[in-house]
């Protein structure tokens, strides 16, 4: 790199620390100081955080509801909002979000996030099958969410939620070891979801 | 394809269109003589393995058949020292051999440093070294692509660092350096005339206009005191007159777009948007 692309970098690097609540990686600049007192700066850090809500709200709502259920949302932008791994393409951070979340310490947001992410995959044409494994009944869990209500109680128990292209509603949910359940298992279509926004059928 | 307004020699009219409403494009393709798409929004997958998604670009295929396409990206980062992004070229690659693109375009800023996303785009200062940089790219383009590339300014959020060039003296240099012509954004002009001062006579009357392919037209808000280049309303009459000002002197001009963010489709609805469409064709005729 010339020298003069180096100068550039450092600018660049510096506003990227900036715009990230980060130590500056440069000495002192007075342009610098004048964007650290900026109200651009301010008000980027606010748009950057808005884009992120409206993007996860819009592309993974039931994850995000679920987590603002439990209080946790905002925590979750914010460290979002730090993470240097952030994928670059604007369309890939829901995505990122919820591969985030399906390990989460709750079950709950880890079998929520799993599913969304199963659902996303399938409705952008993934032809695998995909199983996530809950600790409740995930049917009541999943419509309270879409309906933008609080998750509630819902009957323990281990399920299998399965998603895949063959299924006629992307979804199903069956208990495992309940032979009779698992006969009949339950067809779900979770209308309202943006992953199901192409394959609006009545189940 | 002969455009519908290319028939009566004036600029042909786009509208943003991200796919995945068939109801929207239908009413579309009948008032719009192209589709603006961003292969970056709707991308899948993650890291350097991103794909265009299959139903959407089928979509957009088919809406081939009935009007131009024309891309327009947001995540290539044409101005970071550190490298553009190669993945969204990858998409931009994708998109041209799957539907003739009439032209495609660039923001003039970055959006990532060092690979990771500022999660917003900010503009280059206007120096020497930052012209060299973006020329050698855009000639790499050039030659990448058969399609015309255009770049367009970008609402500036943040105060200028010392500069070589003015706002048109840069563009100017640009667009002489590597023949590439521009997308002038006129929203963009009133934010920076609103938050910055810019004097848009003094702009308009010092930048070079024949290089001015497209003109892109929008409606946001103002937050704070400053006004927000986000694409989320109905455009402002003053912003509608600049675009028919600006159609009016440069000579050149093969389009003229109204940006409307997909997030604001369901809040505006379908009929504000082509309204939106058709009053941008009344004011340009």
């Amino acid at each position: 790199m010339s020298g003069q692309a180096a100068r550039l970098a450092a600018q660049q690097r510096a506003l990227l620390a900036l715009l990230k609540d980060r130590p500056v990686p440069v000495g002192k600049d007075p342009y610098l100081d004048l964007i650290r007192g900026s109200r651009g700066l301010t008000m980027l850090q606010m748009i950057t955080a808005w884009w992120r809500r409206f993007d996860l709200e819009r592309r993974a709502p039931l994850t995000s509801r679920a987590l603002a259920h439990e209080g946790r949302f905002e925590d979750a932008l914010t460290l979002l909002g730090r993470d240097a791994d952030t994928p670059a393409a604007i369309s890939a951070l829901a995505m990122h979000f919820l591969e985030q979340h399906i390990e989460d310490t709750d079950p709950l947001i880890a079998a929520v996030a799993s599913t969304e992410r199963a659902l996303t995959l399938v409705a952008r044409g993934d032809r695998s099958r995909h199983e996530v494994l809950w600790d409740r009944d995930p049917t009541p869990v999943l419509n309270a969410l879409l309906a933008g209500h609080p998750p509630g109680p819902a009957a323990p128990g281990d399920f299998r939620v399965t998603v895949s292209r063959d299924r006629p509603a992307l979804i199903a949910v069956e208990r495992r070891g309940d032979l009779a359940n698992s006969c009949h298992a339950q067809e779900r279509h979770h209308r309202g979801h943006p992953a199901c926004s192409q394959t609006d059928k009545s189940v | 394809m002969q455009s519908k307004a290319a028939s009566v020699g004036r600029p042909a009219i786009g509208v943003t269109y991200e796919g995945g409403d068939p109801a929207l494009l239908e009413r579309l393709v009948e008032v719009a003589d192209y589709l603006e798409v961003a292969p970056d929004s709707i991308a899948t997958g993650t890291g350097g393995d991103l794909r265009i998604q299959r139903e959407i670009l089928d979509e957009w295929r088919a809406a081939a058949e009935k009007v131009e396409i024309v891309a327009h990206g947001v995540g290539l980062s044409i101005g970071s020292a550190s490298g553009w992004n190669e993945a969204y070229l990858r998409l931009v690659d994708e998109l041209a051999n799957a539907v003739p693109l009439r032209w495609h375009s660039e923001h003039l800023g970055y959006t990532t440093v060092d690979g990771e996303p500022l999660g917003t785009m900010l503009s280059l200062p206007r120096t020497e070294e930052a012209l060299d940089l973006v020329c050698e790219r855009v000639i790499r383009l050039q030659g990448r692509y058969p399609a015309p590339f255009l770049l367009e300014n970008i609402a500036r959020m943040l105060p200028d660092p010392d500069g070589d060039y003015d706002e048109a003296g840069f563009l100017n240099e640009l667009c002489k350096r590597t023949g590439c012509g521009l997308v002038l954004d006129v929203y963009n002009l009133e934010c920076d005339a609103h938050n910055h001062g810019l004097d848009i006579d003094q702009f308009l009357d010092a930048l070079e206009l024949g290089a001015v392919h497209e003109l892109h037209v929008a409606g946001g808000t103002e937050v704070g005191g400053m006004k927000l280049d986000v694409h989320s309303r109905q455009a402002q009459p003053s912003t509608v007159a600049l675009a028919a000002r600006a159609a009016a002197a440069a000579p050149a001009v093969w389009g003229a777009t109204y940006e409307v963010l997909p997030e604001a489709v369901p809040v505006l609805g379908h009929d504000v948007i082509v309204n939106e469409v058709t009053r941008l064709r009344t004011a340009l005729s």
